[in-house]
């Protein structure tokens, strides 16, 4: 039976929660949201746990320490099949996404709480952490994309219902910014799933079409050239390009950066939390998942743009952060900046051919992978301290504040924190992630290394001068009745911090999960490319 | 050795009083401040917010709308609560364990207490492994050895200092907790960096001096920036701060991965046997590079902008951060990799001498011609830190980091002196006018209200400008000389010219604040008459003055440590009998006296409005003046280069992503809405238009699938 | 001798004569009668290929009347839906002419 696995219980425990919010009414639904919420996350920590005291070895893709295999769908017609299988798994890679994604989720209902129409709100909330845990634990590459496009749908009702009304964007008439950010959001994501699809299917097909499961390609990888349109690339090349395309949308990568900005400015907080914790992720895990792992003649090809474009996006949004005038959309571009680094880890990874550099290269994806989850915590108390601001003084122009540290001063604390987690202060979360990837990387590709490091200075630049222009200086009086931040919006701002301090000073449990799923996605590269 | 591996006691004691003053009993004075301002009488509460010195100021707005800003100066509370008086009282007692202990290391290292021989290497005292992987390792690995013992006890005995002191300084301000939990978390940074044994961790010390720095400079949060006097808000002050070290630090992690990629290691012993096999020019590049970390922290040219913004901290802090923080830790980290720079080619050790060369005399010129009593000093240490520099610089591997680190320890306790004395002036000032005064121009002859901060003051003066038989006579000379001694000519000429102006520039300010014409003692010791400003200055609490005294003997004292070269480098030595014989070091007397002399004949002799005429009225002179007293337009340079340089890419990069990016999508988006906006036009909704579609286009097919069946088969 | 020929030839000449009713005629009650001839010409056809079927079993030999039926069946409702919605539409808009009949253009 399925439901013996605590995996399909994690998978379904949302939307069992969802179905409990829409049927109850409105003063238990919220609690109902919150419960089924809480015991997602509960379930997470409760397989770490077991996993941890069980030895700490989380596994790999090839021998992931939870797993459950059944037959789902098995389509034969003559030669053709056609085979699904309900595949779930986690390793060292997998879960802590699925931990961060209970956690932000259950944070993002805490935070939500005084939403209108609410049932409706938690409801798809718990729909999105189904979907969003689903491609964190799909070891199936078929159900992989089937929750990859199952998020797209809550996500978007999100954006499009809860969104910001005001901003217009005037290219389209008299379109409400949430309208446009939601089809926005939509188009890009699926513009991308398009070419995932092809790149799935003739990866299924050319290697014999029997099953679609990501440990069989493992073992069978796919060779030789085609040729199109007098283009002759690697077939590998070829399904990376159309599988990455997907990722490289969802990461954001430049230039397919464009909907992250908008989509975050009107989005709410909550969600706006879980788009940059998690959503973003999707992207990452799935290039180290799929690409790297399953394609590293085609990854290791592509390897030199990919270094370039992850420098491109490290200075690239870190500089346009610089002139924002609205701190929900600077900490979007922010976002942009900081998975340039998982993109220059994973670039540095697949770098080069050959044994001597493994341990670089290890390090410099063991930096990645922290990198994504450190920017998860991170980046949801940035949007997190965003929303509190913006719940209580409507608005969120940087220019409009003074020195309402005086009156928020627990505010101001958390955000100034946040401010110095992101740009890598060590003790936090981000200064491992980013340390490891820049050192590692140096091995690999030398200059663009140097140059993205200049990020360091930027990135203090545009955070520091945004609190110091919202928090610090002469007080603005017009703000002298803004209430600080509540019990309620702190405990989302203070679990978050607790976790960036733990990672930021104790990385070692994170890398030593990481680390026997990586090891052996470097070996799987490195046999590979020989 | 147990004496030395219990040494991550001292590590983690400011961590630990950090920790206890923020969750415990910062809450606690938070929690109950209510209560006992209610026990406060009438006239604490109103003493209290006379001092906090609040007004408002009207601004237009971004839009031109009129706005109304609260300037808020130094906040204070009519009384402290209990949590925030124990807050204070457990950095004191913390740190204060910590000095002993550290002192007693120092003494048992060096052999005065007897059986506690230092091992070769030094003691590891804690480490913790991140991610080792074949050739390459992460670890947090902190060790023991002679030099971070050295600078151990200047970080515990200032920071001890500084504590004890701000209990005055500080008195009722409502960020009394806060202060201390963040001083606790700037000693503990530095004993990081003190205490690190490779790059990994001293870099992690690197980022939190600039996290201390950053959030002590920016601690009165509400208070303005004041362009008449050219000062910054300390919320810019303390960014400018951040960013710029950070600056340095992008060099400084380029070099750590060059070292880092090219050996597989951050230890700094592993490196110091590794880097024989690295290419040559690789090496000396990388250690370049990681000198502009020193660069950034230590504020040497061109990155010593931060330095004096750093001044709107409150005064102990800068004390702190000019002392024993923050811009120690570029010496020390240059010390620390001695060996690795000793190990690349030459030109790594003369850029270093160099910088610090010109930063000297660049810094000193600066100076000179400054009338805001902390810039004086936050110029003089930039220049004093460029004299270390080219101890580090010239030393070679005869004499190791001794004279750089000779210096930088005696240069901690007059320049801890001078700030504590210049905290000690300002706290009597600010109560005397009820706001801030920093201008040398409204003090004058202060010597007579306070005798004991003048005196103390007078003796670090001395000290600072190498007059003979104080601390800074010893490592300051023995510095000059031996930058002749291996053939920096130049350098030599540079820093001894410099040592002229130290003298100069230190007395004039001694003179503008303590005396002037018509004092006594020719001028030095000034009469209540002579003073220029508001209100009845009064000397401070003995919780001031106390360091203050200390420190003066310290100030002195601290150059009687001649064994500092042999207890850093095993072999070398301070001779101190050639140190007296050798002519070079009465030059550099003759010359410090002679600045002194100068400053005393302008400043003690003549009436401070008549020099300022003289000058105004002297093209020459005011040219001159107007430059140094704008710094050589650096800052303004930096202005123009971030505003137009760095600002106007950003938004060429969000006018690229406005109109290029989401052009082309909204641009593709658009066009197929134009399309769809005019084929919609065949849909009429009449019916029979539908039906003739719909039957010619059965007819088509039909004609198609005949002529299909008819001819293809 | 009656030949199918015959029998598709009057459906065609019925269908062509219905549909050039239905698209040509304003009066909607034209148009409806046009459609009927329509179906009625796809009922001759019908029951002309079911006389000449020629296949065993008799089982098949009444498909095409059997189809005819049904087609008689459904446009008879047909036509009363369609002749109340002319109704219908006629009390809201004094009109049964379909050429203003274009409420649901684009």
């Amino acid at each position: 039976m399925i439901f013996t696995s605590d995996l399909t219980w994690i998978l379904f425990l949302p939307v069992l929660g969802a179905l409990a919010v829409l049927a109850t009414p409105v003063r238990i639904a919220r609690w109902m949201a919150l419960l089924f919420s809480a015991a997602t996350f509960a379930l997470s920590l409760a397989i770490f746990i077991r996993i941890a005291v069980n030895g700490y070895n989380f596994g790999s893709l090839a021998n992931p320490a939870d797993s459950y295999n059944a037959p789902w769908i098995n389509f034969n017609a003559g030669s053709f099949h056609f085979v699904v299988n309900y595949f779930l798994g986690v390793d060292g890679l997998a879960l802590p996404m699925v931990i961060l994604n209970a956690l932000l989720t259950m944070l993002a209902i805490i935070g939500g709480w005084h939403k209108t129409r609410v049932k409706e709100y938690m409801a798809l909330i718990l729909l999105l952490e189904t979907g969003v845990m689903g491609v964190f634990i799909s070891l199936d590459l078929f159900l992989f994309f089937l929750f990859w496009e199952v998020e797209l749908a809550p996500m978007f009702l999100l954006i499009g219902i809860w969104g910001n009304e005001h901003i217009k964007h005037t290219v389209f008439g008299d379109m409400p910014g949430r309208i446009y950010s939601a089809w926005k959001f939509l188009l890009y994501t699926f513009f991308g799933s398009i070419f995932m699809l092809a790149g799935i299917l003739l990866l299924y097909f050319n290697e014999g079409g029997t099953t679609a499961s990501m440990q069989f390609f493992l073992t069978h990888m796919p060779g030789g050239n085609v040729s199109f349109l007098g283009i002759t690339m690697s077939l590998q090349l070829l399904i990376f390009l159309l599988i990455y395309l997907a990722f490289a949308i969802k990461i954001p990568m430049f230039p397919f950066h464009t909907w992250l900005p908008d989509a975050h400015t009107d989005a709410p907080t909550e969600v706006s939390v879980i788009l940059a914790g998690i959503l973003l992720k999707m992207g990452a895990y799935g290039l180290i998942r799929i690409c790297l792992t399953l394609l590293p003649v085609g990854i290791q090809q592509f390897s030199g743009w990919l270094a370039i474009l992850a420098v491109i996006n490290i200075l690239y949004g870190a500089g346009i952060c610089l002139v924002q005038t609205d701190m929900k959309r600077l900490i979007a571009y922010s976002s942009v900046s900081h998975m340039g680094v998982v993109l220059l880890g994973v670039a540095a990874a697949a770098g080069l051919t050959g044994t001597a550099q493994l341990a670089f290269r290890t390090a410099a994806l063991t930096g990645a992978s922290i990198q994504m989850f450190s920017h998860g915590i991170i980046t949801g108390l940035l949007f997190f301290c965003v929303g509190v601001i913006y719940d209580h003084a409507h608005t969120r122009e940087i220019a409009v504040f003074g020195g309402v540290a005086r009156v928020m001063p627990v505010l101001a604390t958390f955000f100034t924190f946040a401010g110095l987690a992101s740009l890598g202060l060590p003790g936090l979360a981000g200064f491992v992630a980013e340390y490891m990837t820049f050192t590692a990387s140096f091995k690999i590709w030398a200059a663009v290394t140097a140059a993205s490091v200049f990020t360091m200075i930027l990135t203090a630049s545009y955070l520091l001068w945004m609190l110091k222009r919202v928090f610090y200086g002469p007080f603005n009086l017009k703000w002298k009745l803004l209430p600080d931040a509540t019990l309620r919006e702190s405990l989302p701002l203070i679990s978050l911090a607790s976790v960036i301090v733990l990672v930021g000073i104790y990385p070692a449990f994170l890398i030593n999960m990481l680390n026997p799923s990586l090891t052996a996605i470097m070996q799987t590269v490195t046999t590979a490319l020989h | 050795m147990a004496l030395y591996s219990y040494s991550w006691l001292i590590l983690f004691s400011p961590l630990f009083s950090f920790v206890v003053i923020v969750f415990g009993t910062r809450m606690w004075d938070l929690l109950s401040r209510k209560s006992v301002e209610a026990t406060a009488t009438h006239e604490e509460k109103e003493e209290a917010e006379e001092e906090s010195d609040i007004h408002e100021m009207k601004v237009q707005g971004p839009k031109g709308e009129d706005q109304t800003f609260l300037d808020i100066e130094d906040p204070k509370v009519p009384r402290l609560t209990p949590g925030a008086r124990i807050s204070a009282y457990l950095g004191i007692v913390i740190m204060a364990l910590a000095c002993i202990y550290s002192w007693i290391l120092l003494l048992a290292s060096t052999g005065v207490i007897p059986g506690f021989p230092m091992p070769a290497g030094g003691v590891p005292v804690f480490s913790y492994n991140w991610f080792t992987q074949a050739t390459a390792s992460y670890t947090l690995a902190f060790r023991v050895d002679n030099l971070a013992i050295s600078m151990m006890v200047v970080v515990t005995t200032v920071s001890l200092l500084v504590q004890f002191y701000s209990q005055g300084y500080m008195e009722r301000s409502s960020g009394y907790a806060r202060f201390y939990a963040y001083l606790s978390l700037f000693t503990f940074s530095m004993l990081d960096i003190t205490f690190a044994q490779n790059f990994l961790v001293i870099f992690i010390g690197w980022e939190l001096v600039g996290l201390s720095s950053y959030l002590l400079i920016g601690f009165w949060i509400n208070k303005r920036a004041k362009p008449d006097e050219d000062r910054l808000s300390p919320a810019s002050a303390s960014i400018e701060a951040f960013i710029t070290t950070r600056i340095g630090d992008v060099g400084f992690i380029i070099g750590i991965m060059i070292l880092f990629t090219s050996t597989g290691t951050f230890d700094f012993a592993q490196l110091a046997t590794r880097v024989g096999t690295m290419d040559k020019a690789l090496l000396t590049t990388a250690m370049i590079l990681v000198f502009c970390g020193a660069i950034g922290k230590s504020a040497q040219f061109p990155l010593h902008v931060w330095l004096p913004p750093a001044m709107e901290g409150p005064t102990p802090v800068s004390a702190l951060i000019h002392a024993a923080t923050m811009v120690a830790a570029g010496v020390y980290m240059v010390a620390r990799t001695f060996p690795l720079f000793a190990a690349a080619g030459p030109q790594a050790f003369e850029v270093v001498a160099w910088v610090g060369a010109f930063t000297a005399l660049f810094a000193a010129s600066i100076a000179m011609c400054q009338r805001d009593f902390k810039r004086v000093l936050a110029f003089s240490t930039i220049s004093q830190l460029g004299y270390m520099f080219v101890g580090l610089g010239v030393a070679g591997s005869a004499y190791g980091p001794g004279p750089g680190m000779f210096h930088l320890f005696t240069h901690a306790f007059f320049k801890a002196l001078l700030f504590l004395g210049a905290g000690s002036v300002l706290h009597a000032l600010h109560h005397a006018t009820h706001h801030e005064e920093q201008r040398m121009d409204k003090m004058g002859g202060l010597a007579a209200f306070m005798p004991i901060t003048a005196i103390t003051w007078l003796v670090a003066t001395l000290s600072i400008a190498g007059f003979p038989f104080f601390a800074g006579f010893y490592s300051k000379e023995s510095l000059i000389g031996l930058a002749f001694d291996s053939g920096h000519y130049a350098i030599w000429a540079v820093t001894l010219f410099t040592a002229g102006l130290t003298g100069f520039y230190m007395l004039r300010a001694y003179i503008l604040a303590f005396g002037g014409k018509g004092g006594a003692w020719g001028g030095l010791w000034g009469k209540a008459e002579l003073y220029r400003g508001e209100g009845h200055p009064h000397e401070s609490p003995l919780t001031m003055t106390i360091p203050l005294v200390l420190l003066a003997i310290a100030s002195v004292a601290a150059g009687y440590w001649f064994g500092i070269y042999g207890y850093l480098q095993p072999g070398a030595s301070f001779d101190v009998g050639r140190f007296f014989a050798d002519y070079k070091t009465w030059v550099g007397v003759v010359v410090s006296i002679a600045g002194l002399g100068v400053a005393y004949a302008i400043y003690a002799r003549i009436e401070y409005a008549r020099i300022h005429e003289y000058v105004e009225s002297h093209a020459v002179l005011r040219t001159l003046h107007r430059i140094l007293l704008n710094k050589y337009y650096m800052d303004t340079l930096y202005n123009l280069l971030i505003k137009y340089g760095v600002l106007g890419l950003s938004h060429v990069e969000q006018a690229f992503d406005m109109y290029i990016v989401d052009g082309l999508v909204n641009g593709v988006a658009q066009v197929i809405t134009l399309f769809g906006r005019d084929l919609r036009h065949t849909e009429t909704g009449r019916v029979q238009a539908y039906m003739i579609g719909f039957f010619g286009g059965v007819a088509v097919l039909a004609i198609v699938v005949i002529a299909l069946v008819a001819y293809v088969k | 001798m009656l030949t199918l020929n015959h029998f598709l030839v009057l459906g065609a000449v019925l269908f062509c004569i219905g549909l050039y009713g239905a698209i040509v005629k304003r009066n909607a009650i034209a148009v409806l009668m046009g459609i009927e001839i329509m179906l009625n010409a796809v009922n001759i056809t019908l029951v002309g290929f079911s006389l000449f079927n020629t296949a065993k079993p008799y089982s098949t030999y009444l498909t095409g009347q059997i189809f005819a039926i049904f087609i008689i069946t459904v446009a008879a409702a047909e036509a009363a839906v369609a002749l109340a919605m002319v109704i219908s539409i006629y009390r809201k808009r004094s009109t049964v002419d379909v050429t203003d009949f274009d409420m649901m253009k684009w």
